[in-house]
């Protein structure tokens, strides 16, 4: 017998307090979806099983109380901190869902510069971190778009990535250690040490587990010496994608660590640069770090570009100014919605990666299949923003206006197909279906094939550490 | 009937940071940097011409038409998609920020000696000059009547109009006969619709109408035309004050400190 | 210099634009000598109250059957078809933004819209507006003469004192007058006032961090509790989320209050023109690098509505005690 609404409302209460645990009514509806519903919700309209609560949790002592009871009693538990998810991640997808909201467990607990780390808890924002450190000159080398609104347990669990990230790495490269408590109620935590070699690395079970595993209370991440004055940047126009491909490889491949590595294609790019690319590629690099570090890397890359015909240098003075208005903030984000409430045009994106040998030719194949097969499109295209020794990620952008469907048909008549469209593309050549924003609840439909044999693996971790399947049930792992 | 709708095509100023600002010499501004964007008020009377044209029974030709560069022309590619009939550019990359005259002669130029048109409808005012000048000196230069700060226009009969416009201390409603000038004001929820890929693909080859001045016999006019009224200084305005950023670890403790250091006093003052 | 103001008596903020431009005129000495001013009205009960707040001690009524502008345009450019003045100032509402454009054309003279100051140096006429979305203070010399210029909005104290000395009236009556215009028919609604944001000593103005029509509601119920005026940015208003005559900026109210909080503004030049006047500014904004953030007194870098609904906890216990 499932434990009725308001036994877990009262419950919640006894173990929080009034305060903590919110039952307003808009409030519930907010917290049933995050950005992938946003047409929807735009619209007031909320297909999502309504959560019981949203509760504030403000220690882990509390975090394990919360979870300890939704274990015994089999309630969902959705996890949250920053509510900037794209995927669905966030959903309440089975009735009498908790929130278990940490945003205010907001507290740095140590910047530690001489053993370069700093420690905070999980509903710290990224932003307010980050300007810390600059007071002190570091950086956390992490710069996700979202970076205005999005909190540090959050993107540890979302496997997030920064702009800089083909310097810096992704956040599972900043991670040193973290404190999280799993649904039996057990606190763990993962000690900050440079290396181990006891064992596997745990860190991987909690980084990126998109709180269907365990929920994460606190973080220590790696930081950097910030020297903005060394930055160099560099800005190309170009024909084709192939081409900027081939040069991202190139400068990979050599060894060079830029932060920035992008290419943008003409159809996304249009927004952006269209005053000075016209209808043309665009190829961008930021070098940084210590002065002789980025002077060497901004002058191989400049060489390395130079062999290409195609290139046209820019007055890098077009980059940077792209670049300071580049992230979300929550006036873009409230502009933005009022503005698909009017024009019915709504734009999302998919992220996926790929070894250099078949990247161009997955981002061929998409664009040209969605372009042909998904009605009222009105942009398709994308960049690849994030580059590896081996490979890189392409950050596919699509917009259309919703025409002759209810605002809950809109995911089904168009943002599912794309998806599929990338996705299945995407794991048919051999690449990676979700780069940088999680499985979250929409493309769990192919998991095992992103997986392949290796299922075995995280399914069973699921299995272990989540038995009664209490953990944002219907995230990574498909709903039976 | 048909409609010309002029617009301009501006650059983004709010994505430049104070550092940005260069005024040289010869008061050139370098705004190139920044994104472009359709002025906020072109393109309000962009999107209310369309719809204009869909609640007119009778048939609708739709013209725009812009001064500048090739830097517009991926928007006049997306007003075909939107079943302009005619998008024109005339070719100008002389500065012309603040000669409005010389814009508004080019204007009626083009409706003298291509348009038999009955109505034109453009923004109230547009970056970078904020001259607010454009639309009216059109109209004094056609001798058409103009309204202005229009907020809605829809089809009346016998090929009438149905005008709102906002006026000092409320809200005007009339019936007009064209042709007259529409200066468009600000009208809320008027963003521009988006063109389908299939639309843009249907006009792809189109051809962007471009004429130079000289087919108008106006050539050099922006660089001689006497406004009466001359350009002598730029300077950027400086709004900082102090920005004391009170701290506190969360929202209520940064409420807490702010009324208690400031509010408090200064409520008591008012 | 002699100076001509014309006026729009049909329209209830008459008292406005003739403060307006008796304070543009004292804020420039060495500017022109106000000489007459011309004032259109419509309604004879209202005739002796726009006499005694004439900006200037000689003027002239002119009597229309109501504001039309083509019509308007007619009879200033007879009646004025042997230029006393040099210059013609008109005040910053719609009314002399029209005017001042249209009239210039007809008389072959120059115009400006939204001067901020004007100065005479060594006979030359130089005026001050702001251009390029308001980041900058452009100066202008004018050379054709007549020069018609209107006032930007909220540049000038606005001076509001009753004339006592009215030396000199005349009066024309045009009622019977009707300019062949465009309009048929006419209908004037008369718009739900703002409740005086521009008269207000203490405002709350919001902008692109308000995320809804739910959310303006509420900013507008803490604005009632805490005692401002509730101003928004233009992508606020331009959703809908209120009404118009709540929109702040260049293309809205320039308010002049003693205290502006301003919550989840990022601060546009364009929006920051309403309310750079404000004698303390502070801002509520998440983002620390907001241009809004160093043009204010005070700011908490944060979240808007948390903030406030701590203020307005904070303001209620204080009235109880």
């Amino acid at each position: 017998m499932p434990m009725a609404r308001e036994q877990i409302v009262e419950k919640m209460m006894e173990i929080l307090g009034e305060d903590q645990v919110i039952t307003d009514e808009q409030v519930l509806k907010e917290s049933s979806v995050d950005r992938f519903r946003r047409f929807e919700e735009l619209h007031g309209v909320y297909t999502q099983p309504i959560p019981a609560a949203v509760v504030y949790v403000h220690s882990t002592a509390e975090v394990s109380a919360v979870l300890k009871f939704a274990n015994e009693h089999r309630i969902n538990v959705v996890p949250r901190t920053g509510h900037s998810a794209t995927e669905g991640g966030l959903e309440t997808a089975v009735e009498n869902s908790l929130v278990v909201d940490g945003s205010r467990m907001n507290q740095i607990i140590q910047i530690d510069t001489y053993n370069m780390q700093a420690t905070c808890q999980c509903g710290t924002p990224l932003q307010v971190l980050e300007d810390r450190l600059r007071e002190q000159g570091y950086t956390t080398g992490h710069s996700p778009q979202s970076k205005p609104l999005a909190q540090m347990g959050g993107l540890v669990a979302t496997r997030s990535i920064g702009q800089f990230s083909t310097l810096y790495g992704g956040i599972e490269e900043m991670v040193v250690g973290l404190e999280a408590v799993f649904p039996n109620g057990e606190i763990t935590r993962i000690k900050n040490v440079p290396r181990r070699a006891a064992g596997p690395d745990i860190r991987h079970v909690i980084i990126g587990n998109e709180g269907a595993i365990c929920y994460i209370t606190e973080v220590t991440v790696k930081i950097f010496k910030f020297m903005p004055e060394n930055i160099i940047l560099l800005g190309y126009t170009l024909d084709r994608m192939k081409t900027g491909f081939e040069l991202l490889r190139e400068v990979m491949a050599n060894g060079y660590r830029p932060s920035v590595a992008r290419l943008y294609d003409p159809e996304d790019g249009a927004y952006h640069f269209s005053h000075f690319a016209g209808n043309k590629c665009v190829l961008i690099f930021m070098a940084e770090g210590p002065k002789p570090l980025a002077d060497a890397t901004g002058r191989a890359i400049e060489e390395i570009v130079a062999q290409s015909e195609e290139c046209q240098k820019v007055d890098p003075k077009y980059i940077q100014v792209w670049f300071n208005n580049l992230n979300w903030d929550v006036s873009k984000v409230a502009e933005e919605r009022a503005e698909i409430v009017e024009t019915k045009n709504i734009g999302n994106t998919t992220e996926i990666s790929a070894n250099w040998g078949i990247i161009n030719d997955i981002y061929e194949i998409c664009v040209e299949r969605i372009r042909n097969e998904i009605p009222d499109i009105t942009l398709i295209g994308g960049h690849s923003s994030h580059s590896y020794l081996n490979g890189t990620n392409m950050y596919f952008v699509h917009y259309y206006n919703v025409v002759d469907c209810k605002p809950e048909e809109e995911i089904t008549k168009y943002h599912l197909p794309i998806k599929k469209i990338i996705v299945e593309e995407t794991i048919k050549a051999g690449g990676s279906m979700c780069h940088h924003h999680g499985v979250g609840k929409h493309r769990t439909p192919w998991i095992k094939d992103e997986y392949g044999s290796s299922y075995y693996i995280v399914e069973t971790l699921k299995k272990a550490f989540d038995p009664n399947g209490i953990m944002n049930r219907g995230t990574i792992f498909p709903r039976r | 009937m048909d409609i010309l709708v002029c617009f301009k095509v501006v650059p983004d100023l709010d994505q430049l940071a104070g550092s940005d600002w260069f005024i040289d010499s010869l008061l050139r501004v370098e705004t190139g940097y920044a994104k472009t964007i359709l002025n906020a008020y072109d393109e309000s009377a962009l999107e209310m011409a369309l719809r204009f044209s869909e609640s007119a029974g009778q048939s609708v030709n739709l013209t725009a038409l812009t001064i500048g560069d090739e830097k517009a022309d991926i928007y006049l590619k997306t007003l075909y998609a939107l079943q302009f009939a005619k998008a024109v550019r005339i070719e100008n990359s002389v500065e012309a920020r603040f000669s409005p005259e010389a814009v508004a002669s080019v204007i009626c130029r083009y409706v003298e000696l291509y348009g038999k048109q009955d109505l034109l409808i453009m923004g109230r005012q547009s970056g970078v000059g904020d001259n607010a000048k454009t639309p009216l000196l059109a109209a004094e230069m056609l001798k058409w009547p103009c309204i202005t700060q229009v907020t809605r226009v829809e089809p009346g009969e016998a090929s009438r109009l149905k005008v709102t416009a906002m006026v000092d201390g409320g809200l005007v409603q009339q019936t007009v006969r064209t042709p007259c000038v529409l200066a468009v004001g600000n009208v809320p929820n008027a963003y521009l619709r988006v063109p389908t890929l299939k639309e843009k693909y249907a006009c792809g080859k189109k051809e962007i109408e471009v004429m130079d001045l000289e087919q108008f016999g106006l050539q050099g006019i922006f660089n001689c035309f006497d406004t009466g009224c001359e350009l002598q200084g730029l300077a950027l305005i400086d709004r900082n004050r102090e920005g004391v950023i009170v701290q506190g670890a969360t929202p209520a403790e940064k409420a807490r400190a702010l009324y208690d250091a400031y509010l408090k006093e200064w409520l008591e003052q008012l | 210099m002699k100076c001509t103001a014309v006026l729009n008596g049909c329209s209830g903020d008459f008292h406005s634009q003739a403060g307006e431009v008796r304070g543009f005129l004292d804020a420039c000495p060495e500017g022109p000598t106000a000489g007459n001013s011309i004032i259109f009205y419509s309604n004879d009960s209202r005739k002796q109250d726009l006499i005694a707040h004439s900006p200037t001690s000689s003027l002239k009524m002119v009597k229309v059957k109501r504001h039309y502008p083509e019509s308007a345009l007619e009879i200033l450019t007879t009646l004025e078809r042997d230029r006393v003045a040099d210059l013609y100032l008109f005040p910053g509402n719609f009314f002399g933004s029209e005017m001042a454009v249209r009239f210039a054309y007809r008389m072959g003279g120059s115009s400006l819209v939204a001067v901020n100051k004007l100065e005479l140096v060594e006979n030359q006429f130089i005026c001050y507006k702001a251009v390029y979305a308001n980041y900058l203070q452009g100066k202008f010399l004018l050379r054709k003469k007549p020069f018609c210029l209107s006032i930007a909005k909220g540049s000038a104290a606005v001076q509001s004192s009753t004339r006592k000395n009215i030396q000199e009236i005349s009066e024309v009556d045009m009622a019977g007058f009707a300019k062949e215009g465009c309009g048929e028919d006419y209908q004037f609604t008369e718009a739900e006032t703002g409740g005086g944001l521009e008269q207000a000593q203490f405002i709350l103005v919001a902008g692109r961090g308000v995320k809804s029509k739910e959310k303006a509601g509420r900013l507008k119920e803490v604005a009632g509790v805490i005692g401002a005026e509730l101003g928004v940015s233009r992508p606020v208003a331009m959703s809908a989320w209120t009404p118009l005559h709540r929109l702040v900026g260049v293309s809205g109210a320039i308010t002049k209050p003693r205290l502006c909080i301003a919550a989840g503004v990022s601060g546009a030049a364009a929006f920051f023109a309403g309310i750079e006047q404000s004698e303390r500014i502070i801002a509520i904004n998440t983002d620390e690098g907001a241009p809004l953030v160093q043009a204010a007194d005070v700011a908490v870098i944060d979240d808007y509505e948390p903030v406030l609904d701590e203020l307005v906890k904070l303001l209620i216990r204080d009235k109880k005690r």
